[in-house]
């Protein structure tokens, strides 16, 4: 299992940098967002999702929703050395006519995607919309949703918590990046105090905080969705946002900056990726 | 409509395993056959419209023909962004119904007046737009809507309309119909306006009263024309009250005056 776990994080970091050579080669935002969110990403993709890249819209693969789509950069990196395609193809990243936007396109234009998001609160519904339907179907697929805490401010997120805790959809989870820092501010400050988990509890769904960079701790979690409690799952994974480079963790202004060369030198010698 | 809505929905729901009907909570009793049939494929997703749209789009996009159902305004302009988004940007074959369209629910005020849904929808791409005039094109769309592969809004009256149709018409989405065969003027119609479109078709103007023609009806005669020189009209207004009735004034509050002699 550590050896496992071990070569996971190794993954994490390869993601890393590759992200941050990306966003000072194509000039595009949203850093600080992608690298709070690789490790839950490498977990399930890299371990506990039960997908084949060969065949990427097999009837009863497992669906994972990247709700905050602006965590895109990230995914479309975990796609590729995952081999849903050619890594070759992350060249054309923001030129015009590729498919690497800022936020993942519809599932149509690119293997591995389950849906076009970037709008915040509509991934997390249409992954309900999709375990309601694998349950009417006899269908045995799980729906892991990843959603930003800045993302818990929109409405529709607490309607999707809502039916699904009603409907009983324990074939979904849901995992909140919760970096603590939205867009323009700390979330708590523009939306309040009140505790993530708690909501989530109160919402009527089987809770639990965990490091969301802890690799084990994160596999072990989401492989228990279904956890056999009847209600669906939420993990509230307490991240940093920029995590992995000293210079950028827990510092907004990634929100929208971009690395000049040298930065992207120092990260990756911090991250231990060779130049 | 509504009834022959779900009627319709529940025939076609027994003969095929991919219809699923969402609700946001209104229909009290109105699919308790449809429950019955198929309780898996019945979803009361609450007062929660935007949520509705994004699951029937997860739905659809997971094999389902999932069939949301509201009142107008809550099925388009409330969860719009999920139309677009969700919905028509995934190309997902979700059949969007809004009952009570246009002023068919007029009583209810105007939270419930729709009167853009169909400009907005119109809009966007991949969505085809459809509005039957009676229960006989109610049918007939749906069965075609949940043939689509692509999203189709559907918007409906209420209940009680005239049946328009005497036959079954030849039936296509896109395609329209002859209702009446004429002469001199077209008339386009579509929805639950057919009924009032068709009755405007049976008047005629038989002559106007002044004593010359109006240049806006040209040949509409004068009453003289029409062989009535001895007919005259006189259109007078007025204003009846009782005795010593307060009559508020523009400004009402403290300028009431009461009328001694009125």
């Amino acid at each position: 299992m550590d050896a496992k776990i071990g070569r996971l994080e190794q993954t994490a970091r390869i993601i890393r940098a590759r992200i941050i050579e990306n966003s000072h080669r194509t000039q595009t935002p949203h850093l600080a967002s992608c690298l709070s969110c690789v490790d839950i990403l490498v977990a399930a993709y890299f371990e506990v999702l039960r997908i084949d890249p060969s065949k990427p819209t097999g009837k009863n693969r497992d669906r994972f929703i990247l709700s905050k789509g602006h965590g895109a950069a990230a995914l479309f990196q975990v796609l590729a050395l995952r081999g849903y395609y050619p890594e070759s193809m992350l060249d054309h990243y923001g030129e015009d006519g590729s498919v690497f936007a800022e936020h993942p396109p519809a599932p149509a234009y690119l293997p591995g995607i389950e849906a076009a998001t970037g709008s915040l609160g509509h991934g997390f519904p249409l992954g309900l919309g999709m375990a309601l339907a694998g349950r009417i179907q006899n269908q045995t697929y799980r729906v892991i949703a990843l959603v930003s805490d800045g993302e818990c401010n929109e409405g529709s997120t607490w309607e999707a918590a809502m039916l699904a805790a009603a409907q009983k959809t324990e074939n979904l989870g849901v995992i909140v990046d919760f970096n603590k820092w939205q867009a323009t501010g700390r979330s708590e400050e523009i939306m309040g105090p009140v505790s993530l988990a708690g909501k989530w509890r109160a919402f009527g769904w089987n809770t639990c905080e965990i490091d969301g960079h802890d690799m084990g701790e994160l596999v072990r979690r989401l492989q228990q969705v279904p956890d056999g409690s009847g209600k669906p799952v939420a993990i509230v994974a307490h991240t940093v946002k920029g995590k992995g480079v000293s210079f950028m963790e827990d510092d907004n202004n990634w929100h929208y900056r971009i690395p000049s060369a040298e930065e992207v030198k120092a990260a990756k010698r911090e991250l231990g990726v060779p130049a | 409509m509504r009834n022959a809505f779900a009627d319709e929905i529940t025939r076609l729901g027994a003969s095929d395993p991919r219809v699923v009907l969402l609700s946001g909570d209104i229909g009290n009793k109105l699919f308790d056959k449809f429950k019955q049939q198929a309780q898996n494929r019945f979803y009361n997703c609450g007062v929660a419209e935007a949520n509705m749209m994004s699951v029937a789009a997860g739905m659809a996009l997971s094999g389902l023909r999932p069939v949301v159902y509201t009142i107008t305004p809550f099925t388009t302009t409330r969860c719009f962004e999920q139309i677009r988004v969700d919905v028509c940007y995934h190309g997902a074959p979700v059949v969007i119904v809004g009952t009570g369209a246009g002023l068919s629910y007029a009583e209810l005020g105007p939270t419930h007046h729709s009167l853009e849904d169909l400009a907005l929808l119109r809009s966007l791409p991949g969505m085809t737009v459809f509005a039957p005039c009676d229960e006989v094109e109610l049918r007939l769309g749906l069965r075609a809507a949940l043939r689509q592969d692509h999203p189709v809004y559907m918007r409906i009256g209420k209940k009680g309309e005239p049946v328009i149709h005497d036959r079954q018409p030849d039936f296509q989405l896109g395609k329209a119909i002859t209702i009446r065969e004429g002469e001199h003027v077209c008339l386009i119609s579509t929805g639950n306006m057919m009924p009032v479109v068709l009755d405007a078709g049976n008047i005629r103007i038989l002559a106007q009263w002044g004593t010359e023609r109006l240049p806006n009806f040209p040949h509409a005669p004068t009453l003289q024309e029409a062989g009535y020189p001895d007919v005259i009209y006189i259109l007078w207004t007025g204003v009846f009250a009782p005795a010593k009735q307060e009559i508020s004034s523009k400004k009402g509050k403290k300028k009431k005056q009461k009328r001694k002699n009125p």
